[in-house]
């Protein structure tokens, strides 16, 4: 998935990548598109889907590679399939969010990337930042550099340090178990160039740092430290193969 | 006893993580940028008029977070 051909043809997909067993309406979407038996959901899915997400484009299997010999195949076969729904373009309107700030700041750590996290106390200011934020997400200089996840209020942000009082748009670095995180820049203004600024700020100052999974497994478990699927009360209802 | 032990768990730990494998290096260059839930995904792939790439993936590996 990071080959630069498959990065390139993705431009003219709209791309989702879901938490497997986060969110029961999305894992029972995932079962009945992907699971050979009912409930038997594995930890991976892939499928190119046409865009009312009712017919399926390529083969659905845990990875690409069930249907596509190679990054240049899928990326052909990729190429392909969006010219057929390419006749105008529409910018995009909103921003790539995150599920959960908790998520977010996960997925930020698995895949080495800096996060954009918003906070905004109420649905104008939200609003205001998400016209603001969404087409320099969007944009050649920022397109697929940041996870992006938004809270309402500071409190629900305890795991990051460094945020400043009121709405706000940061940029954070996870730690290594994307648990916790810092602020590398920050601004409390909605104008977009100083958005964009603190965004590139956020971009220049944090250092991506390779891992060892085997390292970063064993360093967790003499910490006690385990992922747990979503904490909520449906949670229950999820479980996995 | 303890020396032992410790020796017989490095041994373990070599059988089971062979080394080199499971490196994640730093990424470069450009990346693809996902929708992180099922419907705000598809309502802009409605509006955009666009196919869909779909992955599902669990964000934690032997329950640690922050690894594939």
């Amino acid at each position: 998935m990071s080959s630069q051909a498959v990065v390139a043809a993705s431009r003219g997909f709209i791309c989702i990548r879901l938490a497997c067993f986060e969110n029961p309406e999305e894992t029972a979407f995932l079962n009945e598109l992907a699971a050979k038996k009912p409930g038997k959901l594995k930890n991976s899915t892939f499928a190119l889907l046409t865009p009312d997400a009712k017919t399926r484009i390529s083969r659905v299997g845990r990875t690409p590679f069930v249907s596509y010999e190679s990054d240049a195949a899928l990326a052909e076969a990729m190429q392909k399939a969006s010219e057929k729904y390419s006749e105008q373009e529409t910018p995009p309107r909103s921003v790539p969010w995150s599920a959960s700030l908790r998520l977010g700041l996960n997925i930020a750590s698995c895949d080495i990337v800096p996060l954009v996290m918003v906070v905004a106390s109420s649905e104008e200011s939200r609003n205001s930042i998400e016209q603001a934020l969404a087409p320099i997400a969007w944009s050649p200089e920022f397109v697929g550099v940041f996870e992006y996840a938004r809270v309402a209020a500071l409190e629900e942000a305890k795991a990051i340090s460094g945020v400043p009082q009121g709405d706000c748009v940061v940029v954070v670095e996870p730690n290594e178990f994307g648990l916790a995180g810092k602020v590398l820049a920050a601004t409390t203004s909605i104008e977009p160039a100083a958005i964009a600024e603190t965004l590139r700020a956020g971009r220049q100052a944090y250092v991506p740092k390779g891992k060892d999974t085997h390292s970063l497994i064993d360093a967790a478990r003499a910490l006690d430290i385990r992922w747990r699927d979503d904490p909520g009360p449906e949670a229950h209802r999820i479980r996995r193969d | 006893m303890i020396g032992s032990l410790v020796f017989a768990c490095t041994l373990l730990f070599q059988e089971q993580w062979p080394e080199g494998r499971g490196v994640v290096p730093a990424p470069t260059g450009e990346r693809i940028s996902w929708y992180g839930t099922l419907a705000a995904g598809t309502a802009e792939a409605a509006r955009q008029k666009k196919p869909i790439m779909l992955v599902a993936a669990a964000p934690e590996c032997q329950n640690t977070p922050g690894v594939w």
